[in-house]
């Protein structure tokens, strides 16, 4: 009788442990598998009225300023305003991301840098040598091409006034009919980067 | 290794022992291999940096281990628990955290805009979703091993290290994203920089929330499912998810999120640790009265120099390991009670 009791005990116990194994089991399922389910259900394209501004930056002192073409949807998903906003045009993604530098001497290793945030975001691709190019604003900075096995694309650069933060915009698209349009669309995106802070109104400090 | 398992009738103790510890240990492999999967293209880009990021945070989980474990009074859990308590929020919890923190962030700027998403998106995800990941694998040790958490100061001992195991790897992976927030354009000072700021919030991070959390889970097991132990189970859980609320936060000043932290896990813990020390010293103090005890051994017993002392006379005269023996079941008897 006793030993039949131990063993009933026994089984309870483990029964017990196994329920309390699938709780957790299931409780890491919902939120492992879960929010990521119900993020993709979601609409991730919120279309961008032709001549929007988004703003870039964690503040108006070290912030940048780009005016949308039209066309254009955001990746809310991917976005946030302080550090980038992921862009799409047909088969075009355009990450237009904000850096903060170490200090103001990282400026000139701006373009190396964004030689390796390529390789990062897009293993397997390659950035060209840099070619200068100025904003409709004035602001200066860099661009070149991005070559990868199904991709092309270009990558620019523009450091901002206080050399303290910089503006990066990548964009790729699997080559196709549409590229050449798709590349003059970018372009505008690209040419429009504003730095408030080297703008501001006449009469504002 | 699966034939053993199958063979061994699953509601057996050892054969649900052995299905929960193969879980657990599945579980890390998978929350390693997602961090491996979004990490791996940094490696290969900064193989120097992210070197150095592992490095830097080596100190901070040596020391971190060494301190959550002696926090525990009277004497350290074991060295195989706590390791695989860290383990499990290196791996486990961060891995499937970042799932579910992607996926719940991603939600909140599709739903409530981009602009409130910046400001509140991770303060309203991670403390949900971190949280109670980490805190699985206080429940993990507590069904893998059974009698090793007792109550809450147990259950915050293994939380402060599954949450210091968390921290770590979190903070790898900072310094890997602070490059590429930084343009790459120096790696290594932006790892640096990540890990100094990082450690200078550390005292108040994820070891002190998974404490608190952890706690709950001990008078889970203390009081059962009864309305007293699952009442202070959520409240600790709620706790811990409001101090990781707090840290991530846009407001107030980081210094003062940190020492709010600090506060509520340091007075929970002595709290705690007072009312275990005095429920331990009368459980000697009793067992001295009917004699089961010497007033030598309760004297010292309770301490972890006191015994390593009597150990050390003890080796003199010959019987260490009677005297070893002894304390180990003193010791035993007097946690089982203190608990």
């Amino acid at each position: 009788m006793r030993g039949s009791g131990g063993a009933a005990g026994a089984a309870l116990m483990g029964s017990a442990r196994l329920r309390g194994l699938a709780i957790i089991i299931a409780v890491m399922a919902v939120l492992t598998a879960g929010w990521p389910l119900l993020n993709r259900v979601v609409t991730d394209h919120q279309r961008l009225a032709p001549h929007s501004r988004l703003a870039l930056g964690p503040s108006r002192k070290n912030s940048a300023v780009v005016t949308i073409g039209p066309g254009w949807v955001m990746q809310p998903g991917e976005s946030n305003p302080r550090l980038v906003y992921v862009l799409k045009r047909g088969q075009v993604k355009m990450a237009i991301a904000y850096a903060t530098l170490i200090n103001n001497r990282q400026v000139d290793n701006l373009w190396a840098g964004l030689r390796e945030v390529v390789q990062v975001s897009h293993p397997g691709a390659t950035l060209s040598a840099p070619k200068p190019i100025q904003a409709m604003h004035g602001s200066s900075g860099d661009i070149g091409l991005v070559r990868g096995p199904d991709l092309v694309g270009t990558a620019s650069v523009f450091a901002g006034p206080s050399r303290r933060f910089a503006i990066e915009m990548i964009v790729v698209e699997t080559p196709g009919k549409s590229a050449r349009l798709n590349l003059l669309a970018t372009q505008r995106i690209i040419r429009s980067v504003l730095f408030p802070v080297a703008h501001r109104p006449q009469g504002q400090r | 290794m699966t034939a053993q398992i199958l063979a061994q009738p699953a509601f057996t103790p050892d054969g649900s022992l052995r299905i929960v510890r193969v879980t657990a240990a599945v579980l890390c492999l998978f929350g390693g291999a997602v961090l491996i999967w979004a990490f791996f293209q940094y490696a290969v880009v900064f193989p120097g940096p992210a070197v150095l990021a592992i490095l830097l945070e080596l100190p901070l989980l040596v020391g971190g281990f060494l301190l959550a474990r002696v926090l525990r009074p009277i004497r350290n859990p074991p060295m195989l628990w706590s390791a695989a308590a860290t383990v499990w929020g290196g791996s486990a919890a961060i891995g499937c955290a970042l799932l579910a923190n992607q996926g719940l962030i991603s939600l909140w700027a599709k739903t409530a805009g981009v602009g409130f998403a910046s400001n509140w998106s991770n303060s309203l995800s991670a403390p949900l979703n971190e949280e109670v990941l980490k805190l699985c694998g206080v429940v993990m040790i507590v069904l893998a091993a059974p009698g090793l958490i007792r109550g809450p100061l147990d259950g915050m001992v293994f939380g402060a290290l599954a949450g210091l195991g968390f921290q770590v790897v979190e903070n790898v992976t900072y310094g890997l994203d602070n490059i590429v927030q930084s343009g790459a354009t120096d790696p290594v000072g932006a790892v640096t920089n990540s890990y100094l700021i990082r450690l200078s919030t550390a005292v108040g991070s994820h070891w002190a929330m998974t404490a608190v959390a952890g706690a709950g889970i001990g008078y889970l097991v203390l009081y059962g499912r009864t309305r007293a132990g699952v009442v202070r189970a959520v409240a600790c859980l709620a706790i811990a998810m409001g101090m990781h609320l707090l840290f991530d936060a846009p407001h107030p000043i980081i210094g003062i999120k940190v020492t709010v932290n600090l506060v509520i896990v340091a007075g929970l813990y002595l709290f705690l640790k007072e009312e275990y020390l005095t429920r331990a010293r009368a459980v000697v103090e009793q067992s001295a009265g009917t004699g089961l005890v010497t007033e030598d051994e309760a004297a010292r017993i309770l301490s972890r120099t006191g015994r390593q002392r009597a150990l050390r006379q003890a080796r003199v005269t010959g019987d260490r390991d009677t005297v070893q023996a002894r304390q180990q079941d003193l010791l035993h008897s007097v946690e089982a009670e203190a608990a």
